[in-house]
């Protein structure tokens, strides 16, 4: 079909275009009569190269200015980003896009967190780390060391202790109590508050400020029960109960010697 | 001029300088065949033919050292690339398909458009507008056929298609085009 009359620029598109016709046209051979109407848009086509190059982007002009001179491979190139600044973008996605409540949720947990951290390591100081400190013991399994740095001691036993002396040589404290109370062994009757406290199983793990105790108004009890009666105080604080002779000091026990400079006190038999 | 002759034989010590990383080797790669890169995507269809180009060349760039072969073979590697830009971006078309056009205006031109043509050359939007009415395949084909100057066997291996297959998407390619012309005008 003519589309355009017979000034000889009318085309005849021709539904039989055959292969050959095609590569004459291609090649830039005189294309045939069934392929003459589409030179016009070969030539379109061609012509949509012919521009100037494009002008390049930022990454690409530093490759060609030689200033990015890494054209290797893009498999060994070195991520952009790594996982943990990945994943630490996404949390903050999350958080950013989460309702209000879920974002004072997030807010309130991460306060009771540090000032809970904070309590647990000693940072918050006084009567208020004291609190959280307790707070902490109460409502975990947890058991922290006070201000002392009892944590040196190694943990806190979970079970009761046995009821021995504190230099573990046997006895039982209460009993020995009982008999100074009563006069049983035959010594003056009552008892030094001080003294049985700071031989009372676990004295040792009491705080080591604790106001001092007076001395032992009543002969001393400790591993042996000699009694003598007022006896010095031992040359050594730190020598152990267990390493003083028999006999030899009516203040023995572990940490007895530090319980000695107080005002006597009695505990009235019961 | 086509592509086929843009290195003017020098093409060998061009590839090898580029290699090293030599800025202006590099460029003289991209000033020879941006043009019919970015035509090629532009018919093709992209939304950012420049930047599609660029993308494209700094795949080359940084695989160069991977490539191994002649002016021919290069061309058709580079095109190679591209069209794996183009087939990248129908299938983000697919999945979402781009803003409707505020204006309505017609894809094809009317036949007053088409007596404006200077010469025997259609004007470039009229060609885009005639490549938009064929089949992705059939685009694939002609475009690099006409603006790759590839041949039919050039063309399969960049596609991955069979030689007889490359032909019968030509003729059906261009047999579509010659209908729309008969149908929409041709240049006076």
């Amino acid at each position: 079909m003519n589309v355009d009359g017979d000034d000889g620029h009318g085309m005849v598109p021709d539904p039989l275009l055959l292969d050959d016709d095609i590569e004459a046209l291609l090649r830039g051979a005189e294309p045939s009569v069934a392929a003459r109407h589409l030179l016009p848009f070969v030539r379109g086509v061609r012509a949509a190269g012919d521009d100037p190059a494009p002008r390049p982007t930022a990454e690409l002009a530093r490759v060609l200015a030689g200033i990015d001179t890494e054209v290797a491979p893009v498999a060994v190139l070195p991520k952009v980003r790594t996982a943990r600044v990945t994943r630490r973008r996404a949390a903050a996605r999350r958080v950013a896009g989460a309702a209000l409540a879920a974002k004072l949720a997030v807010g309130a947990t991460a306060a009771v967190a540090g000032v809970a951290g904070a309590g647990a390591l000693h940072v918050i100081p006084g009567a208020p780390g004291e609190a959280v400190r307790r707070a902490i013991e109460t409502v975990t399994p947890l058991e922290l060391d006070d201000d002392r740095g009892r944590a040196d001691d190694g943990p806190a036993p979970t079970q009761p202790t046995p009821a021995t002396t504190p230099d573990g040589t046997g006895g039982e404290h209460g009993d020995r109590v009982s008999d100074d109370a009563t006069g049983a062994d035959g010594s003056e009757r009552g008892v030094d508050g001080p003294t049985v406290a700071d031989q009372a199983p676990g004295a040792d793990r009491r705080a080591e400020g604790a106001p001092a105790g007076p001395p032992a108004s009543v002969p001393a009890h400790g591993r042996g029960g000699a009694g003598t009666p007022d006896s010095e105080p031992p040359a050594d604080d730190e020598t152990p109960g267990a390493a003083t002779p028999p006999g030899a000091s009516g203040a023995t026990g572990q940490g007895a010697g530090a319980a000695t400079a107080g005002p006597p006190s009695t505990v009235p038999a019961p | 001029m086509t592509a086929r002759d843009r290195f003017a034989g020098t093409f060998p010590s061009v590839l090898a300088a580029a290699r090293s990383g030599d800025g202006a080797a590099l460029g003289q790669i991209f000033t020879a065949l941006a043009p019919v890169v970015e035509g090629y995507l532009r018919l093709q269809g992209a939304a950012e033919p420049e930047d599609l180009t660029s993308e494209v060349f700094l795949g080359v760039f940084r695989n160069l050292h991977a490539f191994t072969g002649d002016e021919p073979a290069f061309r058709s590697w580079v095109f190679t690339i591209a069209h794996r830009r183009v087939l990248d971006e129908r299938r983000r078309r697919a999945r979402r398909p781009p803003p409707e056009p505020l204006s309505s205006a017609p894809e094809t031109p009317a036949r007053d458009d088409v007596e404006t043509t200077v010469g025997d050359v259609l004007a470039a939007e009229q060609v885009e507008a005639l490549c938009r009415r064929l089949s992705p395949d059939q685009r694939d084909v002609v475009l690099m056929r006409v603006l790759g100057g590839f041949t039919i066997d050039e063309v399969a291996t960049a596609l991955g298609r069979t030689p007889g297959a490359v032909k019968a998407l030509q003729r059906r390619g261009f047999r579509a085009i010659g209908r729309l012309i008969e149908l929409e005008g041709v240049p006076r």
